[in-house]
């Protein structure tokens, strides 16, 4: 993962015409937030939208990107939650579809397990309120630190911790059922 | 940190959540997007001249330019004065009628009796 000052950098690089910087940014950023808004919305297509338009919106503000403002990518999520927020609010209340991600290069078999476990955390991170699988999928998916999800949801990095933890515990009641369907057994603890 | 071993399940499956590729076409929309959002470079000098002539600038130029001429030739090239302009009309209508209509093969309207 790239310090603050690499992204910044990139994004700098890219402001003076850098096209290298952009798909260096794109893909680093990019697979992270079509995964999150694919979670977040449930839809494989508006979540191709979503990040689509958070890139751009990345482009356009990156002349004026200040060197003190959020990291890029604590930028890009925040922008991106926003965005899924807008979707969801919209949209009418409907059974969410499980998103299909798909995978690297595996073996057909440990690929039908890994979606299956895929799929089983993203039914599990549907059925937690919004802003717990917003934090648990920033923290435990994507990897960023608490200060960051805290700038992303515009919470205190305490609250972060709260909805983390009460999302994990909600996580782990509704698949701990399923870990041995799943092919995890205790050699893999 | 003591790691429980419901922590170590809930890992096993965030592992299992990580996987996912960008798909091309997306990339591909992305980059495009980068690409028409790219600051432009500010024009150089030669462009900045090129624009520059090629609006307002050029004709004007050209018209400003075609005056100064015709003043130094009038005020100083000139080799007649003004002044003798009917004595030119004189001479251009002497040769209009000795030379130019013998030529074309007329004569003098009153001398032709019209």
């Amino acid at each position: 993962m790239l310090s603050e000052q690499d992204e910044a950098e990139l994004l700098a690089r890219f402001a003076q015409g850098d096209l290298r910087a952009a798909q260096a940014l794109t893909d680093l950023l990019a697979p992270r937030l079509l995964r999150f808004a694919t979670r977040m919305l449930a839809d494989r297509s508006e979540a191709e939208d979503v990040t689509q338009d958070t890139m751009l919106r990345l482009w356009r503000i990156a002349p004026d990107w200040d060197a003190g403002h959020a990291k890029p990518s604590t930028w890009a999520f925040r922008v991106a939650r926003n965005l899924c927020t807008d979707r969801l609010r919209r949209r009418r209340p409907t059974e969410p579809e499980m998103p299909d991600l798909p995978d690297g290069a595996l073996g057909a078999d440990a690929r039908l397990m890994q979606d299956a476990r895929a799929r089983a955390l993203d039914a599990a991170l549907a059925q937690l309120p919004e802003r717990q699988r917003e934090a648990v999928i920033l923290r435990h998916i994507e990897g960023l630190s608490n200060p960051e999800i805290a700038a992303i949801l515009m919470v205190g990095v305490e609250a972060v911790e709260s909805l983390t933890a009460r999302g994990k515990r909600k996580l782990t009641a509704l698949l701990s059922g399923r870990k041995e369907e799943l092919g995890y057994d205790a050699d893999d603890i | 940190m003591t790691r429980t071993t419901s922590d170590d399940d809930l890992d096993l499956f965030f592992a299992a959540g990580q996987d996912s590729d960008l798909p091309d076409a997306l990339r591909a929309r992305i980059l495009a997007d980068a690409a028409s959002a790219l600051p432009k470079p500010a024009p150089g000098w030669g462009a900045r001249i090129k624009a520059w002539t090629a609006g307002w600038a050029m004709p004007s130029v050209a018209g400003g330019l075609g005056a100064a001429l015709a003043g130094v030739y009038i005020g100083m090239v000139m080799p007649l004065s003004l002044y003798d302009v009917p004595v030119w009309m004189d001479g251009a209508l002497s040769v209009f009628d000795q030379v130019t209509t013998p030529l074309l093969g007329v004569g003098d309207p009153l001398e032709m009796g019209f």
